[in-house]
């Protein structure tokens, strides 16, 4: 082969760079418009329940001026005291008053909870979900409701809220058990990375089998996938 | 070729104006951005990737971060395409993590060529263009990235330093090594 000179091996990087400029490039399908349309349409759900959520309403009036853990030992401080002087001022008769109208409101909650997961309205089945959030240690018909919710409602942000407002109740063995029975059924991206991001919180060995399978999906979303193998590898 | 409102000299104020509005929020400015940048971004993991169906669920991964990550972005620090083009590199390393064994055999996806009225000149354009695409998918991935990124994107080696997270020199160095093997592959392909 004849030796180039500097001169020719210029001029042939620059065609090839030129080649490489006006290689073709396929149009992207209307699937991926879709995918991202779907994804923003869940961001904005998120973004909606968060700005709902007390806790971000009551951020700005907990801005630190200090540590975290100074902040929480005078907010607990302050709630214990104030527990305390309240109970000791109220009288007698008054407090099994008290005590008989929570229990009521309670169960007054319960039953409008239930209730209204059953509503075909998927903005009315979320607001019920939310209403567990306000019910001190729920009992079983309750996280029985919430399971099935988070097992079977057609919606997705439903499905969404109910792995989160499960996850609060992790603690109990028969919510963690569904919890990771869940990750196998859910076909959404969204509610496999929010459980994914649960089941990190859990440090739930159980769950990488169930995120194997779901790994092994060749339909699986590129995100997801990336996410839930994160999540098996640090959970091992 | 498709130039980007990477440098200072062109007006970026109106990204940057949209991504603000995204951390702030309002998501729905987004949108704006997707359409501006989906083809940009496919094409970039296109000619990296050489796989198409990979390359959307790239472009997925970059929108899912800059949704994620939305409240890091500082309009101050640079151009919101250079912030971007820092998460396509990383969802490119991500990539190539997860498809570790596939690396530098890079699958040459078949493209229809579009034909022009000289059937002689479709056939030695379609043959280059092939040539191309095997030479490049013999490049490893980091070299595919700085070249691309140096010339299909117009960007100056001083944003691609910053984009890939390494120096000037570096950037140069690697630049010619990828154009070298480049030659070197193309050269052998035409022998075939």
């Amino acid at each position: 082969m004849k030796k180039q000179t500097t001169a020719e091996r210029l001029a042939e990087s620059e065609s090839l760079l030129r080649a490489v400029d006006e290689m073709d490039v396929p149009e992207p399908s209307a699937e991926m418009h879709r995918k991202f349309q779907a994804m923003l349409d869940e961001a904005k759900t998120a973004r909606f329940l968060e700005e709902r959520s007390p806790v971000r309403r009551l951020r700005p009036y907990l801005r630190p001026h200090f540590g975290l853990v100074p902040r929480l030992a005078t907010a607990l401080g302050l709630l214990v005291v104030g527990w305390f002087l309240g109970y000791q001022v109220t009288p007698r008769p008054e407090r099994a008053r008290i005590d008989r109208l929570a229990s009521e409101v309670r169960e007054m909650k319960t039953t409008v909870m239930l209730a209204k997961l059953q509503n075909p309205v998927a903005a009315e089945r979320m607001k019920a979900v939310g209403f567990t959030a306000d019910l001190p240690g729920p009992d079983d018909a309750v996280l029985d409701a919430l399971i099935q919710t988070m097992d079977k409602d057609p919606n997705v942000n439903v499905r969404l809220v109910s792995v989160e407002a499960l996850a609060r109740y992790a603690e109990n063995p028969k919510v963690r058990e569904a919890l990771v029975q869940a990750i196998v059924g859910q076909e959404s991206p969204l509610v496999q990375l929010a459980l994914a991001e649960v089941m990190l919180a859990l440090n739930e060995k159980r769950a990488v089998e169930p995120f194997r399978k779901v790994i092994a999906d060749p339909r699986l979303d590129y995100a997801v996938k990336s996410k839930l193998e994160s999540a098996v590898r640090l959970l091992l | 070729m498709c130039v980007l409102p990477l440098s200072k000299k062109q007006p970026m104020s109106s990204d940057n104006e949209l991504m603000s509005r995204v951390k702030d929020g309002d998501l729905d400015k987004l949108t704006v951005l997707y359409e501006r940048y989906n083809r940009v971004l496919f094409g970039f993991f296109f000619k990296t990737t050489l796989d198409a169906q990979a390359s959307e669920d790239l472009v997925h991964t970059v929108f899912f971060k800059i949704i994620k990550y939305r409240e890091r972005y500082k309009a101050e620090e640079g151009p919101f395409a250079a912030w971007m083009f820092q998460i396509a590199h990383n969802a490119n390393i991500d990539y190539y993590h997860s498809h570790k064994h596939a690396r530098n055999e890079a699958r040459v996806e078949e493209v229809e060529i579009r034909g022009g009225d000289d059937p002689d000149e479709d056939l030695l354009k379609k043959e280059k263009t092939r040539r191309v695409r095997e030479a490049l998918a013999c490049l490893t991935e980091t070299q595919r990235e700085v070249l691309i990124l140096s010339r299909y994107q117009g960007m100056t080696y001083e944003e691609i330093a910053k984009i890939l997270n390494c120096r000037v020199g570096t950037i140069k160095a690697r630049v010619f090594r990828a154009l070298e093997r480049l030659r070197c592959v193309y050269r052998g392909l035409e022998g075939t």
